[in-house]
């Protein structure tokens, strides 16, 4: 867009002010200072967009006549349009658009032709002085903004750097370098120590070897142990068997020792091998001298030759003797049996005549007609007694039934008796009352009637009187009849009673004589009572029973006498054996007898001391052989002679205290060895602890399980951080390769006008804000770190640009600018004259005003197509 | 011939811990610690079940780093069973359990033949009579570069061959160079059957004379190894032919579905989206439990729900709650939803826009199929590498704040950093921040 012509109707200092000789390219106007310069900007801008409120200072009424407004002339995209700015009372004015037919158009079509240039865009762009070239802010109007720094930003639902904020934090919620709360940290933290305790349990497989080779080092020490406790064991069982087998050997030393002292050599006794055997076969030569009947050795011969003087005699007798000895011997014992039988016999004869004499009392005491006979054919047996009772029982039911008939009929007799006494009281009482009653009626009303009427009242009631007497007379004598008819009635049956009273009598007697028939058959008196029957036949029973004691008593006698008999039998066969034998003993031999039985008695002492002699040794014998037994018994294998030699070596007390102190060692050999064997217990649970623990797979899974979730945060971090970086990257790209149009061309203006020191003009993204970087060191600079100078050329270069930009994308308003190279240096001021005529030699209407003519001739000379003209005088 | 049936199995890493997903209940995780260990007693019970011959496993039969007793413990007791119900077992040892790895107080029936460093064979025997030869070799260290299949012997005698041999067949770049080989140094060998181990995805290299086999791991031990898993049962006929039976031994099982949130409305249809994979799960995989990643992709009305911040998290306790969260049986339990979606901006559009979205989103779309790799590798790579894209250094720079934190480093152990991150899916969500935030609502389509 170019202004062909300003035309100032009425605008603050300027009336009718008319420029027509405008360059389409660069404009430098000249004018002094309050010169107009500024009004003149405003009244474009007024026309275009309207004019300011009424109070605003930059309203610019007219102050020196004419209409507030004007117009200007401009073509723009080939087409020449009128746009008037009058004042129509509204604050902002009336605007007129019209072509160059003279056509008008609606308001709206401004808008159009401006191609929707605002008037903040226009004032911060297009229009601006030293003051905006020194202020930031001026750039960021939203307006201008959105075409620094929106270009190539996209307009998502969150800010870039918003969005790049939201990306870190979901990193750093994450995983934080050191950090112990986030998730990661967290997890790294519980897999060391997981670490550690798998490193602990993985030394499992050394100890389950370390503990199985202390187990067998265990179960060889065991083996030692055990073989020690066998061999203390066998000494102590040796020792105990040694001290069980003492008694044995004391009593078998005592044995022998006695049997030496009865001539014995305990060497030579030998026992019979089988068990028990303690019958002892003396040595052969030794076999006359032991039994002791050495001396009794009479020749048979010699005895019976006869030929024998009384010494010989007795020798001889002593032969006989010595020949009959067991005989003798029976003689003597059946002596002693015949005396203990003669003593049995006269004892039960005793007996018998005891129970004799007491069965003859008790018979003489059943009574004098009472003989045995008669006693023993009385049946006392239950059944008889029974039979008795039977008796009893019936002749006390006809006692019974006599007592009954007898009292019915007693009653009956009352009866009528009482009956027979009625009678007569009723017959002779109720006649009396009733005639006395009747004569007391009569009496009674004639004396209450009174006397004139009395008579015959008297009569009336004598009448009256009469008949009730007559009447009850009558009926007494009915009553008299029927009871003398209940009377005979009454008579008849007790008549009848008494028969039956006459027949129970008859019953009773009966049963009676049957009784005394019963006891005459059981030889009883038939004067006996039932009672008096059972009574007596108890004394028969125990007479009986004294009967059968007796009869007994004298079986005994008898079968005693028997035995007697018998014995002497005997004793006399075997007298008539001896008498048999010895029939040649002559008789004087025979008178020898009595001393020779006194002999005989002699021996017989003298027997008996041998038979206790014998007895002696067969006793010491049994117990040489039991303790002999019991050796050999304990001897085990050693043999009883070894055994018995070792049993020599030791004395009690030794022995006692040896097995003491065997005992002790095998006790300690024995705790050594269950305390090895507990440890061995312990070593093997630990062994199955050990190879059935978990802990290890545990931990392992476990372990897992974290980095399994380590594995998951991890990559969920990573996804954030992928995020960042792609941002990142694109934000560098964006930085390097996609600013906004603005800033590169800012950045090249800026070059321009600063010879090349400064290259670039940057907005990072996302942020509004600008960096310049320096060609030099690419360092990025702030605004801030600018000079002033340098400042006002960077906001020139984004002006410039943003109106390039602007330009390109819309419509390229002429600029206005106001006295901006006042701070400028020579050089960038001659640098920035150069730019500006090469800009609106690209099409851009420029127009520069400038108070100092030095910053015009600056532009003459390094803007050869600029069109300088000075602004005329308006005061 | 006799006829011959054995189980190969390989890379049961008993002891391992599986790496399952954060916060999962007690009573799963618990699961998790027992599952390669439940799973070689499955592949037990299977041997004594169909009477096998023999057990082969081909490597890493448990994890010696690990040092886990019990592990070795439980592993003694299930080759007692098989020593008890007389079936043999030949254990090839590889990098992760090298000879020695066993705990010195565990011992193994004597059924149990663990292959030396020297290529070794061992007669399998069936009622006295030799039915076939295994040959096999163990690591002696976990770091074996050699081409150890050039040691076993060629043409080898006998009436079946099985070779054993834990190795990268093809020295697939992902899988270390373990025992590096070619295919056709096994097949040209004259063996019967090669039964392999070291990777984890079953997978059979040649399918006849001879049998290339990698029969997987019995039981996944992380996310990236979905689907089933177990042993192979080999069923040798009288006339040679050889078939090979998967076994499903695994105890946990992941899966990953994806829905396209195109056509759907609300967040309920969402969820019984979810409830529909559910029942898909628990029919195709009972008796274990179940692990499921969840992909969001597509757009529609649920995209800013689904992307704004918390809310994946949110969806994800709300499913588990209402879906397959119980303890005992058949669970299935969501790992994680990843949220892939776009929004419904013209994102094209927008990266052409002339301003700093358009360059963010453009610097998005050059990283290509670019991945940010650890800075350290580089010498004065502060700035990031020249191969890299616009964006590449200054991603690398900015993660490297926190993926080269040391202690970030020494906590995932062998796991590298950086390969735990899912760019691809970190950039669609960072170009979805962006624009969510910084595009001009008027764009919208």
């Amino acid at each position: 867009m170019i202004f062909r012509r300003i035309h100032v109707d009425g605008f603050g200092i300027w009336q009718d002010l008319n420029l027509d000789q405008l360059s389409p390219g660069l404009n430098v106007l000249l004018a002094p200072n309050e010169g107009g310069k500024s009004t003149l900007m405003a009244f474009v801008r007024a026309v275009l967009f309207g004019f300011k409120r009424r109070r605003d200072p930059h309203r610019y009424e007219p102050l020196r006549g004419g209409n507030h407004g004007g117009y200007l002339d401009i073509t723009t995209e080939g087409r020449n349009y009128r746009v008037a700015r009058s004042d129509d009372g509204t604050s902002r004015g009336q605007v007129h658009l019209t072509g160059e037919d003279g056509s008008s158009y609606p308001a709206g079509k401004l808008d159009a032709v401006l191609r929707g240039t605002t008037e903040t865009l226009y004032e911060n762009v297009f229009a601006f002085g030293l003051d905006e070239l020194q202020r930031l802010d001026t750039l960021q109007e939203d307006d201008v903004a959105g075409h620094i720094y929106s270009a190539g930003m996209g307009s998502g639902a969150m800010s870039p750097v918003a969005f790049r904020q939201s990306v870190q934090d979901d990193m750093e919620a994450l995983f934080k370098t050191r950090g112990r709360k986030q998730p990661i940290g967290e997890l790294l933290a519980s897999i060391e120590e997981d670490e550690e305790r798998i490193a602990q349990l993985r030394a499992a497989p050394e100890q389950h070897t370390e503990l199985l080779r202390k187990e067998m080092h265990l179960r060889e020490k065991l083996a030692v142990r055990d073989g020690r406790m066998e061999e203390r064991q066998a000494e102590y069982d040796e020792l105990l068997r040694t001290q069980r087998a003492w008694p044995h050997y004391e009593e078998l030393l005592e044995a022998e020792s006695t049997l030496q002292t009865i001539g014995i050599e305990p060497t030579q006794v030998h026992y019979a091998a089988t068990e028990g055997a303690v019958e002892a076969r003396a040595a052969a030569r030794g076999d006359s001298e032991m039994i002791g009947t050495g001396e009794l050795a009479v020749s048979e011969t010699d005895l019976s030759s006869g030929r024998v003087d009384p010494a010989e005699l007795m020798s001889s007798a002593q032969r006989i003797l010595l020949r009959h000895a067991n005989k003798i011997r029976g003689l003597l014992s059946s002596a002693e049996r015949l005396s203990v039988l003669q003593n049995t016999v006269t004892e039960r004869q005793e007996t018998a005549r005891s129970r004799r004499q007491s069965l003859i009392a008790d018979v003489e005491e059943l009574g004098s007609d009472w003989s045995l006979d008669r006693v023993r054919a009385v049946r006392t047996d239950v059944k008889a007694r029974d039979e008795v009772r039977g008796w009893a029982e019936r002749i006390h039911e006809s006692e019974a039934a006599i007592r009954a008939a007898e009292s019915r009929a007693g009653d009956a007799n009352l009866v009528y008796e009482a009956m027979q006494e009625t009678h007569e009281q009723i017959g002779r009482g109720t006649l009396i009352v009733t005639w006395g009653m009747v004569f007391a009626a009569i009496a009674g009303t004639s004396v209450l009637i009174p006397p004139p009427a009395r008579f015959v009242s008297v009569m009336s009631v004598v009448s009256v009187g009469a008949l009730i007497g007559a009447l009850i007379t009558w009926l007494h004598l009915r009553g008299q009849r029927e009871r003398r008819a209940e009377q005979a009635i009454a008579a008849q049956r007790e008549a009848e009673l008494w028969q039956g009273h006459d027949d129970a009598k008859g019953t009773h007697s009966a049963t009676h004589e049957d009784w005394g028939e019963w006891l005459g058959e059981q030889h009883l008196s038939t004067e006996l009572s039932p009672q008096g029957a059972l009574d007596l036949l108890d004394r028969v029973a125990q007479t009986q029973t004294a009967d059968h004691r007796s009869h007994d008593a004298q079986k005994g006698v008898d079968l005693a006498t028997a035995d007697l008999q018998s014995a002497c039998m005997d004793v006399l066969a075997i007298l008539e054996e001896i008498d048999r034998r010895d029939l040649d003993i002559r008789y004087d031999t025979m008178k020898m007898v009595d001393p020779l039985l006194a002999t005989i008695g002699e021996l017989q002492a003298e027997l008996e001391d041998v038979e206790a002699h014998r007895e002696r040794i067969r006793s010491v014998l049994e117990r040489h052989s039991s303790a002999r037994a019991g050796l050999q018994a304990l001897s085990g294998s050693d043999g009883a002679d070894a055994f018995r030699e070792r049993l020599a070596s030791w004395d009690p007390d030794a022995l006692a205290r040896a097995v003491g102190t065997a005992q002790g060692q095998l006790r300690s050999v024995r705790a050594d060895r269950d305390a090895l064997n507990e440890s061995l217990g312990a070593l093997r649970q630990q062994i199955t602890n050990l190879e059935t623990d978990e802990a290890l797979s545990d931990v392992l899974v476990e372990r897992e399980s974290r980095r399994a979730e380590l594995v998951e945060a991890v990559n969920e971090w990573a996804g954030h951080a992928i995020t960042a970086a792609l941002y990142d990257e694109a934000k560098s790209k964006y930085e390097a390769e996609r600013q906004p149009e603005v800033l590169q061309l800012a950045g090249q203006y800026l070059s321009q006008m600063t010879d090349g020191r400064y290259c670039r003009v940057i907005a990072p993204l996302g942020e509004v804000r600008l960096e310049v970087e320096r060609t030099d060191n690419g360092e990025r600079l702030p605004p801030s770190a600018l000079s002033r100078g340098t400042g006002e050329q960077l906001y020139l270069a984004m002006r410039l640009a943003l109106a390039r930009a602007y330009g390109r994308r819309a419509v390229p308003l002429p600029l206005v600018a106001d006295d901006i190279l006042v701070n400028f240096d020579d050089d960038r001021a001659r640098a920035t004259a150069a730019l500006l005529n090469d800009f609106a030699n690209d099409g851009h209407q420029i127009f520069a005003f400038t108070c100092h003519r030095h910053l015009a001739e600056t532009f003459t000379r390094n803007a050869p197509d600029a069109r300088l003209q000075s602004l005329p005088a308006h005061a | 011939m006799a006829s011959l049936s054995f189980i190969h199995c390989a890379d049961v890493h008993l002891g391992a811990p599986v790496r399952g997903p954060a916060r999962m209940p007690r009573g799963l995780r618990d699961r998790l610690r027992d599952a390669p260990s439940e799973a070689f007693a499955r592949i037990v019970g299977e041997a004594i079940h169909r009477e096998v011959d023999a057990v082969i496993v081909a490597g890493d039969l448990f994890d010696a780093e690990d040092r886990n007793l019990r592990a070795h413990v439980r592993l003694s007791r299930e080759l007692t069973r098989l020593d008890e119900a007389g079936i043999d077992c030949l254990v090839a040892c590889g990098n992760h359990d090298p000879l020695g790895g066993l705990s010195s107080g565990v011992t193994l029936p004597d059924s149990v033949h663990l292959f030396g460093p020297r290529v070794e064979v061992v007669p399998l025997r069936r009622d006295g009579v030799e039915i076939a030869r295994v040959h096999g070799v163990s690591y002696e260290q976990s770091t074996v570069r050699r081409n150890l299949a050039q040691d076993f012997p060629r043409r080898p005698d006998g009436p079946f061959n099985i070779a054993v041999l834990h190795a990268n067949v093809g020295d697939r770049e992902q899988h270390g160079r373990y025992a590096p080989c070619r295919l056709r140094d096994l097949t040209e060998t004259g063996f019967d059957y090669w039964a392999l181990g070291h990777m984890h995805t079953r997978e059979t290299l040649h399918s006849s004379r001879p049998v290339v086999h990698y029969p997987g791991n019995p039981q996944a031990l992380h996310t990236r190894e979905p689907g089933p898993r177990g042993a192979t049962l080999v069923t040798v006929t009288e006339s040679g032919s050889v078939e090979l039976e998967p076994l499903w031994t695994d105890v946990v099982r992941w899966h990953r579905y994806r829905t396209s949130i195109d056509e759907i409305e609300t967040i309920e249809d969402l969820a019984a989206e979810f409830g529909n994979i559910v029942g898909d799960v628990r029919l195709a995989a009972p008796n274990r439990l179940n692990i499921v990643r969840w992909t969001l992709y597509g757009s529609g009305p649920l995209h800013p729900l689904l992307n704004a911040p918390g809310k994946e998290a949110d969806l994800r306790g709300a499913l588990r709650t209402e879906h397959g969260v119980r303890e005992q049986g058949n669970p299935v339990w969501l790992e994680r939803i990843d949220v892939a979606t776009h929004p419904t901006h013209d994102v094209d559009r927008l990266r052409r826009q002339p301003d700093y979205l358009g360059d963010m989103l453009g610097l998005a779309a050059e990283l290509g199929e670019w991945r940010p790799t650890p800075l350290r590798q580089e010498v004065g790579a502060a700035q990031g590498s020249e191969q890299d894209p616009p964006a590449g250094g200054a991603i690398r720079l900015q993660l490297a704040q926190l993926l080269e934190e040391p202690r970030l480093v020494r906590a995932l152990g062998h796991e590298n950093v950086w390969d735990t991150l899912r760019f691809e899916e970190l950039l669609h969500r960072a170009e979805a921040r962006a624009v969510e935030c910084l595009a001009p609502a008027e764009v919208d389509v």
